[in-house]
């Protein structure tokens, strides 16, 4: 029985997966492009929600009724996190679209140092990797998203020193800026995913932020 | 808070995960009156009675985050519950620990923002945001007193729980537009602080809805 329930939890979670992954990946096309799609982002970011809550409740079910020990109970207590991470994804993912449409009115917003689309791409290549490993508990794939998520910060902070210089004001500075914290905490969850894949397939606990 | 108000433990066998849950959810909740508190000290430009709650808040954070590891050994000893009261309990402790996470996180950008400059509307709409969380965080231990004792009330207030939340989440997003007005005021930094502090009181209040839908659940099988 607790193996039903673990395939039934890992099934909720791949399809979290994909529905993340097209949540990142509509709410950088509609910013990069100048397109609202908030309505859509924020719809997909609801039902992320509702089944984060769905596989916590599995889990905590599982742990109840089978109290199960050694790597079944580390399956269980990290997926509850990863159900939590692609939750985070899609907020990130409306937040992005959200203040697209609010503050720059939806408007495509020319980004004067360049930084934005390169960062997007990391961040797109974080998100598949991160689902990818969890589809095949691939603990050397989690483990290279430390690589990635060092890259992205560089490029934040890098976005973060202009931005100070620059003094930002106009509609569209601050959206990019806004944009580049969402994109870093997309990717900071991409790679607490990273961890909890390898700790799952492993048993080890490392640190890939 | 007086462990007799939590009638719905009180109907379960007694044992020391329960002692410790009403203790946690307890400290949880404490952990929003003491943002809020801080929150209104900055306001008021008394940084330093803001930074002495704040610390306060970092204290009882930790009390909540070992009481909930003691909890879940405990529970995972297979402690003299059914399965059923293990899971609600898991449930109630784990949210309560991660809404008081979301308020330490809120804490610390409050800390890194007491040395700048935020202009008055902000830090009012933040003070408004806080105050909402208190009434959230109330209204939700209210509605745990009452799953047992009157079920139709822990489900009312539970609704009420789920609206203030709705209050917060659109005070989040109305907030970000302020950014355009007060960018002359604020550096880049101040901005990406402010938009997390506001987030994770956003993240708090969720985590409160979370509790309220829980209990709904809860309630249903009392």
């Amino acid at each position: 029985m607790l193996d039903v329930g673990l395939e039934r939890l890992t099934t909720i979670l791949l399809r979290m997966g994909e529905i993340a992954e097209e949540a990142v990946e509509l709410s950088i096309e509609g910013f990069l492009k100048g397109l609202d799609v908030s309505e859509r982002v924020r719809s997909l970011s609801e039902v992320l929600v509702d089944m984060s809550v769905d596989a916590e409740d599995k889990a905590f079910e599982l742990i109840a009724k089978y109290q199960p020990v050694a790597s079944d109970l580390r399956i269980i207590k990290s997926y509850v996190k990863i159900a939590h991470d692609l939750e985070r994804y899609g907020r990130y993912s409306w937040d992005i679209s959200f203040i697209h449409r609010r503050i720059a009115q939806s408007e495509r917003c020319e980004d004067p140092w360049a930084l934005i689309e390169g960062m997007t791409e990391k961040v797109m290549d974080m998100v598949h990797a991160s689902i990818e490993s969890l589809r095949n508990h691939d603990a050397e794939l989690a483990k290279k998203l430390a690589i990635t998520e060092n890259e992205v910060d560089e490029i934040y902070f890098k976005y973060l020193d202009l931005s100070a210089e620059a003094s930002i004001s106009t509609r569209c500075l601050i959206t990019n800026l806004l944009a580049v914290r969402y994109l870093e905490r997309i990717a900071d969850h991409a790679a607490y995913m990273g961890e909890s894949i390898v700790y799952v397939v492993t048993g080890e606990k490392v640190a890939l932020r | 808070m007086e462990k007799r108000s939590y009638s719905w433990f009180e109907r379960r066998r007694k044992t020391e995960a329960l002692n410790l849950a009403q203790n946690q959810i307890s400290k949880a909740l404490d952990t929003t009156a003491l943002l809020h508190k801080a929150m209104q000290y900055l306001s008021e430009g008394r940084g330093k009675e803001a930074i002495q709650s704040i610390e306060n808040l970092f204290k009882t954070e930790e009390d909540v985050d070992s009481l909930r590891r003691e909890i879940f050994r405990e529970l995972s000893k297979g402690v003299a519950l059914p399965a059923e009261s293990r899971e609600d309990l898991m449930h109630l402790v784990k949210r309560l620990d991660t809404l008081a996470d979301h308020v330490k996180d809120a804490a610390r950008c409050l800390r890194m923002l007491a040395e700048t400059q935020i202009p008055k509307e902000l830090l009012e709409k933040t003070v408004h945001m806080t105050s909402a969380l208190v009434e959230c965080a109330t209204t939700l231990r209210g509605s745990i007193e009452k799953i047992s004792e009157d079920p139709t009330t822990a489900i009312e207030k539970a609704k009420e729980v789920e609206q203030v939340e709705h209050e917060i989440d659109q005070n989040y997003l109305n907030a970000k537009p302020l950014f355009i007005k007060y960018a002359q005021q604020m550096n880049c930094g101040s901005i990406v602080i402010f938009d997390d502090l506001i987030e994770f009181i956003e993240q708090a209040a969720d985590m409160c809805a979370d509790t309220a839908d829980y209990i709904m659940i809860l309630t249903s099988r009392e």
